[in-house]
């Protein structure tokens, strides 16, 4: 019976998107907390030796760069990044967006499939995770990519760019998670089953 | 009457230029002029503490570990601590192996050659050739002496190499103490190198510059000055370190007194820079480089201990200690310095004998968010100082007086002549298109450009020190 | 016959000449018997004043496009180069911006020596007070770098044998010669398995892995672990139990400092922070942030719709 009902609607995340949503999740939280070890080597991060924290954060880089770069093209074709992408009407709704979000009003503006603060920070995650794989490719293969480097200024502050990219992405993760558990617990689920 | 430049004055470390008059073949005026410019203190702002003692010694390549002490003895003041004596005892074993380097390639490979006929290949060729004095066979020993201190020169950077990483800009002196913890293996190696390098001064170096002094007698007299100089100490000893094997001490007309660093004034009547309305103290004085001041000649500044020009270095060291005091010519100037690697040779044996394995050689200790520090000491060339103060953590304020400051110091606001200068009044310059006398004078100083090329930055007092002798 | 080599000091501390001296088989002997011809030095040569401008005449008019030119140090350009002269020339003052450029322009290579000549180094560090250029920046033409604070005289008597037997050395691109400097510090270094398996020392002076001192080895450039220095190979910064500060670095000293930190401090207008107590303030923000958020959600009530709705109702047949 509930299959039938799922013919009949267009699910809010499509089974790809799912799918990858569940590849790169981890992926980053592997890599977020293997980088944090490899940055300064403590105990409470979950590694017990640089070894399994450099192997950890080697294996998780590859599978959120596949995933990062599938989910890329999967957008394009789909013509989904514009459900994503900022346009001009994100701008011009953000000022309601924002009011209700710092409680200056009880409307509950209505948006299409993600509001404003939805957009810009999905967005954001796209191209800062982009720069992240850019600047850690940088350091993993630096002598191969030197021209990288230079651009950089060096290969010390490219490290320190990967390190200010890393805490740049743990902020808009951490408002990610926030929001999802906060915000319409449907929407929650739809990660997980497709459907609100 | 005629001027003659030397620019570029070579074999110093990094070039300096001098103007002279000559009148009746004898030098009637000089200017020393310092030519490079690079406010490092300016550089060392906004840094972490803990890396001047890394960072400074970039100042100057022959003298990096005397840098490298003065800073780290300016942070341990600042903090409050003080390094294990086993970290004592391994800062003076580099920083006596950086003095034997230096005064053993300044002797044969800076100041020697102005005195031998040197083989004809380049880099000796060309060069002057007039009053060239030593027999062929004397002369063809020293030429080897020459090749031979290439070899001892390099083992001595090997000493400091042991205990430090590398040489030059070692990593073994900083604040907190050193980092290589003897065993008796390295014990072992160092006293070995550090044999063969006190056999060549010995046998070698010593009798070289009494051979030299015979042949060149009128070089006692030539360059002499007034006996006013100045040293901060060098070496601690002791079980804290209070004591220096050289002690600090400051020479008014060949009278020894206690030192008083509030009477150290910079002049800048002379230098390119911007004037300030009386002498200042080190720490207080403004610096704005000002290349198109008139009257100016040098971008080296003008310190002087109360109105005296001081002269640093291992003559005013021995003459402090009481044992060289016959006079203040160049060829003194030589012999002190040959003598002083001997007796720092010497020393260094027994302090590798007073090394303790399996004791601490570093102070663990936090920077503090706000302090003062100061770090005085003897120099290869000088007394040295590095003033520091720390907000927030970092640097605010960073100060160095080098002794080439002193030692080849320009006029001062009343006219009267750096040390250099005074010392070059009345040298006999026999063939002004070869003036090989000036050389002489002024090499046997051992000026370092290098290190005379910085600026002062602004800033408040720092304290007031009396240092004994 | 042998190449001609003009080495020339700028705004230099003479370290690199210092540390070329400590060269060990070959020695400065052969050096200067053998090898090249080795027409001028600031520190050692013979010469002085109006010689040694000879030299650099007959250089630019006899030996124009022979001579190896070797520059060591910085080249202001504060007062129009006034900050470092090499000499006077008929009189006039010559500064090492004009210096470098007519002797670079007429020579058949360059090398800069040094981390100073070849990047900036330290006098050329931040706030740059007499805004000094490395050579390749003065320069309209190829200069091979061969850097380090100082060189390791191996480096640069390697380099010299390279371009005197045979030619130019496969450089990287950063124009080092990838002989020297061809891998990090950090992958040939002895201690590499205390890395691995995270046994650190904990202050200067212990016998492991320096990562947590600010090590620089794993973005450092050069051969230090297996070269070593001084005569036979005695030692390096990380054998004497340092942190390696990557001086052969192009970002060395601004981009290395604190020395004994892993990252450069965060600049922001006004304040200075290092690099971890900026990530523990934008930790800490971050959480003031959502937990302020969270706070609004609860006294304002909305929460408590939010979780009352649940996840949704079955999806209604349009």
């Amino acid at each position: 019976m509930l299959t039938s009902f799922r013919k009949l609607k267009k699910p809010r995340h499509s089974g790809v998107i799912r799918l990858l949503h569940w590849s790169y999740t981890p992926a980053m939280f592997a890599s977020l907390f293997s980088g944090l070890y490899i940055n300064k080597p403590r105990r409470f991060l979950g590694f017990r030796s640089m070894n399994s924290a450099r192997k950890t954060h080697f294996i998780s880089q590859f599978v959120l760069l596949f995933s990062f770069l599938a989910r890329v093209i999967y957008g394009l074709q789909n013509k989904n990044y514009r459900e994503i992408l900022p346009n001009r009407k994100t701008w011009k709704n953000l000022p309601k967006f924002l009011k209700y979000e710092l409680f200056l009003t009880h409307k509950n503006p209505k948006f299409p499939k993600y509001n404003p603060g939805q957009k810009i920070l999905f967005s954001g995650l796209a191209v800062f995770t982009l720069l992240q794989v850019i600047t850690g490719l940088g350091l993993y293969a630096s002598s191969s990519w030197q021209k990288l480097t230079k651009l950089a200024g060096g290969l010390n502050p490219l490290r320190q760019l990967h390190y200010l990219l890393a805490l740049v992405l743990s902020t808009l993760v951490s408002g990610h998670l926030y929001f999802v558990f906060t915000h319409e617990p449907k929407k929650l689920k739809s990660i997980f089953t497709g459907y609100e | 009457m005629k001027k003659i430049i030397i620019g570029p004055f070579t074999r110093a470390n990094n070039s300096c230029a001098v103007e002279v008059i000559v009148e009746n073949k004898k030098v009637v005026d000089a200017r020393c002029k310092g030519i490079f410019f690079r406010g490092f203190e300016l550089i060392l702002r906004g840094k972490d503490p803990r890396d001047a003692s890394y960072l400074a010694q970039r100042i100057c390549g022959i003298c990096s570990s005397a840098h490298a002490t003065a800073a780290s003895l300016a942070l341990e003041n600042a903090a409050g601590i003080e390094p294990p004596r086993n970290g004592r005892l391994l800062r003076n074993l580099i920083l006596g192996a950086d003095f034997l380097q230096n005064h053993i390639r300044h002797l044969y490979l800076f100041s020697l050659v102005d005195f031998i006929t040197c083989p004809k290949i380049a880099p000796f060729v060309p060069s002057y050739s007039v009053d060239k004095r030593l027999p062929k066979k004397e002369n063809e020993a020293l030429v080897n002496h020459f090749f031979a201190s290439v070899e001892i020169g390099r083992l001595a950077h090997e000493l400091v190499a042991l205990l430090g990483g590398k040489a030059p800009f070692s990593h073994g002196i900083l604040a907190g103490g050193s980092t290589v913890p003897p065993s008796a293996d390295i014990i072992m190696n160092f006293k070995a190198k550090l044999q063969k390098i006190n056999d060549f001064i010995r046998n070698i170096m010593v009798p070289d510059v009494y051979l030299l002094a015979e042949a060149y007698p009128d070089y006692y007299e030539i360059g002499s000055r007034q006996p006013n100089m100045l040293d901060f100490g060098v070496f601690p000893s002791g079980e804290r370190g209070r004591r220096k094997h050289f002690p600090a001490g400051a020479v008014i007309n060949g009278r020894l007194q206690r030192v008083r660093t509030a009477l150290i004034k910079e002049h800048l009547s002379k230098s390119w820079y911007a004037d300030a309305e009386e002498p200042q103290q080190p720490s207080q004085a403004e610096t704005i480089p000002d290349i198109k001041k008139k009257g100016a000649y040098s971008w080296i500044k003008a310190p002087r201990y109360g109105k005296w020009a001081m002269e640093g270095g291992p003559l005013a060291r021995l003459w402090i200690r009481g044992d060289y005091r016959r006079g203040t010519g160049t060829m003194d100037r030589i012999i002190a310095r040959a003598l002083e690697a001997e007796k720092i040779g010497l020393l260094m044996e027994s302090w590798v004998n007073e090394l303790e394995p399996g004791k601490p050689v570093f102070t663990p200790f936090e920077v503090p968010p706000e302090a003062e520090g100061v770090g005085l000491t003897g120099a290869m060339r000088g007394p040295l100082g590095h003033w520091l103060r720390i907000e927030k953590g970092r640097i605010t304020h960073y100060q160095v007086i080098t002794p080439t400051a002193w030692n080849f110091s320009p006029r001062d606001n009343h006219g009267r002549r750096g040390p250099v200068e005074e010392a070059l009044i009345g040298t006999p310059v026999a063939n002004e298109k070869e003036p090989v006398e000036i050389g002489r004078v002024i090499r046997a100083f051992d000026v370092c450009s290098s290190c005379s090329a910085h600026v002062l930055s602004a800033g408040k007092q720092v304290q007031e020190m009396v240092i004994l002798p | 016959m042998k190449p001609p080599v003009i080495w020339l000091g700028t705004n230099t501390c003479a370290g690199d000449s210092l540390s070329f001296l400590n060269a060990y088989d070959p020695g400065y002997q052969f050096f200067i018997n053998e090898l090249v011809d080795f027409r001028y030095n600031y520190l050692i040569g013979a010469a002085e004043g109006n010689t040694s401008i000879q030299i650099f005449e007959s250089a630019l008019t006899e030996l124009s496009g022979q001579y190896i030119l070797i520059v060591e140090g910085t080249i202001p350009t504060l007062f129009a180069g006034m900050c470092s002269i090499i000499g006077y020339r008929n009189g006039q003052p010559w500064t090492a911006l004009q210096a470098v450029k007519e002797l670079g322009a007429k020579a058949r290579y360059v090398i800069a020596a040094g981390t100073c000549a070849a990047f900036g180094g330290p006098y050329s560090s931040d706030p740059n007070p007499t805004r000094s250029l490395p050579v390749h920046k003065v320069l309209d033409k190829p200069v091979i770098n061969v850097p380090g604070c100082p060189i390791n005289p191996e480096w640069m008597m390697g380099t010299l044998m390279h371009l005197v037997r045979y030619g130019e050395p496969e450089l990287d691109d950063y124009n080092r010669p990838k002989l020297f400097y061809g891998e990090t510090i950090h992958n040939l270094c002895q201690r590499r398995q205390y890395f691995d398996d995270s046994i650190f020392a904990k202050k200067p002076g212990e016998p492991w892995c320096m990562y947590k001192l600010g090590c620089k080895g794993p973005t450092t450039y050069a051969d230090c672990p297996y070269r070593q220095w001084n005569g036979e190979h005695l030692s390096w910064p990380v054998k004497a139990n340092t942190p390696c500060i990557g001086c052969t670095s192009p970002e060395f000293p601004d981009g290395d400092m604190p020395f004994f930190s892993h990252l450069p401090d965060v600049k922001l207008p006004g304040i200075r922070l290092s690099a971890n107590r900026f990530g523990m303030l934008t930790a800490a923000a971050t959480a003031l942030g959502i937990g302020a958020h969270l706070a609004g959600s609860i006294v304002n009530g909305r929460l408590f719709k939010t979780w009352q709705k649940g996840f949704g109702t079955k999806p209604k047949r349009k």
